[in-house]
């Protein structure tokens, strides 16, 4: 892999262009979902300034930058609910929006209940009933404290109708625990597993695409919530991995929430190569990591020390596409030639 | 159909004492198919014994409020029909207000300490769902709603509700529905069946809910519920849910049978059906298997029983019809017209 040449084709002005101006949306989703995350500030504003903003927000929602979300009509706000949830009640006001049913993330739960009554919703449309639930479980959660552990419950109900605002005060409510946890925790151990289509790792999957719209620094510290636990009785913080993380990626998220994964993942691989490196779990972990470092060209935008530390845990990804001559050659020194990219 | 002997004959003490110290199975199956016979005296020893929870899961309609009273709270507790009969009030004095499945009579703010206090499993959404129920009937009983909303407020809110709050409910709206019936007086009343629509769905699905509630109330809010006013055409339209038959698989309020009956036999008698169509005989036959529920027929008025054999010949029998009816109504619609089935 050659960064360099990599970043220059993914940012060729013409190429983008010219996927702008396709026929359909499918040649820029295809080329957002292999190089969305070497994209320069320009190329994203310049997409998201076109008239492919709906196949970018879906995306590369996380990536907007907040300009270019001023700038945006109403008319592509309201058709992007990713967009709407962006945007503060005020700015929703200012812009005379803020009676149009479609905004309900910004709705308190007395507004909600007006709209069904004023509305009629179809009998199969739930999502008014329990919008309502989640306003109230936020206001109560951000009024009292709530322990840690109901932080998966709170957030599986509230985040997927809550706007950015009140999603980043929930994480920040929580993450004022878990920082208190982690320090009465500081002399546990820390130890990783994988977690396989538990109910834990299920919410975390569904949740991640509401997660583009808050901050990269709110997207970590959900991760860390959500899927930290602490065993008082053997003193040890457990952080989980999701296994099949990889196929359920239909979009960008956080680069930086994709480096800590990452380097979960790696320390899960380091610990069982050496436990058991011919296990199929093994294998099944290489291949969901390889998949996330290939997403938008992931393997390229990663700090060479993150590189090369998944090289080290999962040499049979390491190949001349994922990583560099440079890193290819050392990790052949230090794993030995033989077992670099089984 | 002989009434008098029917009766005796399911109120038998004998019988019921049998029944209720034999296998859950045989109980349930006798409540099913005799239960809307039975004296209020041996539903009461029913309910007082063994077999508390069959009964309170069949008939939990016809639980005598005294006898509530009496029950231990353990008992209570482990059948949730018969929890939300009781007043948070009543709850309170029985010093069970933590309990986790008194849930029906927490307000909101205390489901949220719920969720708060008891680390739920990520899979339970009930209190969840339940705070936008408290949420959503504390606004439609301040603020009212209008009928077309009646319909999505009781498919969300009765199934978190206890029986104060259904009754509050369904009287608020009770309210609306009456405003409507006075401004739609000329208005013709027509009937449709409605087979696997989202309404009929909704009201199978609540209507074990109504058990919980008095028969007048069980009555509005299928007034309520099933009632649509089509004022371009200026008509009240009462819509049948076909399809309920199969779905009942407990007692409802005998007076809320009679009137999806009375419906059904109204909009047989309008004309809306053919006599030869298979929909017709279709409907004879669901009915028929109301009136057969809990022995409904043998309850029923004989005027009630005589509509229904003139709007469906094809259902007279002896085991549903008495045979001064049979006669009578072989003399209406025609001899050969009567138990063509």
């Amino acid at each position: 892999m050659n960064i360099s040449r990599l970043l220059k084709r993914a940012n060729d002005e013409k190429s983008i262009k010219k996927m702008l101006c396709a026929a359909t949306e499918a040649p820029l989703h295809e080329f957002l979902m292999s190089h969305g995350y070497l994209l320069t500030e320009e190329n994203i504003r310049s997409i998201f300034t076109s008239v492919r903003v709906n196949i970018a927000t879906e995306i590369m929602g996380a990536y907007m930058p907040d300009d270019v979300l001023d700038k945006i009509q109403n008319a592509t706000l309201i058709s992007a609910p990713q967009l709407l949830r962006r945007l503060s009640r005020k700015q929703l006001k200012e812009r005379m929006i803020i009676n149009d049913v479609r905004i309900t993330s910004h709705r308190t739960a007395t507004e909600l209940c007006a709209i069904i009554k004023n509305c009629i919703p179809s009998l199969k449309n739930d999502y008014p009933v329990t919008a309502i639930a989640a306003r109230k479980l936020y206001s109560y959660c951000i009024k009292n404290d709530c322990p840690l552990d109901v932080a998966p419950y709170m957030f599986k109900y509230v985040i997927p109708y809550a706007n950015r605002a009140q999603i980043h005060r929930l994480i920040s409510r929580f993450w004022q625990q878990y920082q208190k946890m982690n320090e009465e925790a500081r002399q546990y151990d820390i130890s990783y597993r994988l977690e396989h289509s538990t109910e834990l790792c299920n919410t975390f999957l569904s949740l991640l695409p509401c997660i583009s719209i808050v901050s990269p620094r709110d997207a970590v510290r959900f991760a860390h919530i959500m899927l930290t636990t602490y065993d008082c009785v053997s003193q040890r913080i457990i952080k989980r991995f999701p296994m099949g993380a990889d196929r359920r990626l239909y979009f960008l998220p956080h680069h930086r929430l994709m480096y800590l994964l990452l380097s979960w993942a790696a320390n899960i691989g380091m610990a069982t190569s050496v436990l058991w490196p011919s296990s199929p779990t093994l294998k099944e972990l290489s291949d969901c990591i390889a998949a996330m470092m290939r997403l938008g060209g992931l393997y390229a935008r990663m700090p060479s020390a993150l590189r090369l530390r998944m090289g080290m845990a999962f040499p049979g990804i390491v190949n001349c596409r994922l990583f560099t001559r440079a890193e290819v050659s050392k990790l052949k020194v230090i794993k030995g030639i033989d077992k670099v990219g089984w | 159909m002989n009434i008098p002997q029917l009766l005796k004959k399911v109120n038998d003490k004998a019988r019921i004492k049998e029944l209720i110290y034999s296998p859950p199975r045989v109980l349930r199956e006798f409540l099913m198919s005799y239960g809307y016979l039975l004296s209020e005296e041996n539903i009461r020893d029913i309910f007082t014994s063994i077999g508390i929870t069959v009964i309170a899961d069949i008939m939990s309609a016809y639980t005598p409020d005294d006898i509530l009273d009496d029950l231990h709270i353990s008992t209570i507790l482990q059948t949730p029909q018969l929890v939300r009969r009781l007043s948070r009030k009543q709850i309170k004095e029985r010093a069970s207000i933590t309990d986790l499945r008194t849930s029906s009579h927490y307000t909101a703010t205390e489901l949220c300490a719920v969720i708060k206090n008891c680390s739920l499993p990520l899979k339970n959404d009930y209190p969840f769902t339940a705070i936008a129920a408290r949420k959503l009937y504390s606004y439609v009983v301040k603020n009212g709603c209008s009928l077309e909303t009646a319909p999505y407020v009781f498919k969300y809110v009765m199934p978190y509700a206890n029986r104060p709050q259904m009754h509050r409910l369904i009287s608020r709206l009770w309210q609306e529905y009456r405003k409507m019936s006075k401004a739609t007086l000329d208005y013709e009343i027509g009937y449709t069946f409605e087979g696997n629509t989202e309404i009929c769905n909704a009201f199978i699905s609540a209507l074990p809910h109504t058990s919980m509630v008095s028969s007048r109330d069980a009555v509005r809010f299928a007034h309520i519920m099933l009632t649509a006013h089509d004022h371009t055409r200026r008509r009240i339209i009462k819509r049948v849910p076909i399809g309920l038959a199969q779905a009942l698989d407990f007692l409802p309020h005998h007076k809320l049978m009679y009137l999806l009956i009375f419906w059904t036999a109204g909009a047989a008698g309008t004309g809306v059906l053919w006599p030869e169509d298979s929909i017709a005989s279709a409907i004879g036959r669901y009915v028929a298997a109301m009136m057969r529920l809990g022995h409904l027929c043998a309850r029923m008025p004989s005027a009630l029983r005589l509509k229904v054999g003139i709007a469906f010949p094809g259902i007279v029998n002896r085991r549903m019809f008495t045979r001064a009816e049979i006669s009578k109504l072989a003399v209406i619609r025609g001899i050969s017209n009567v138990g063509h089935e």
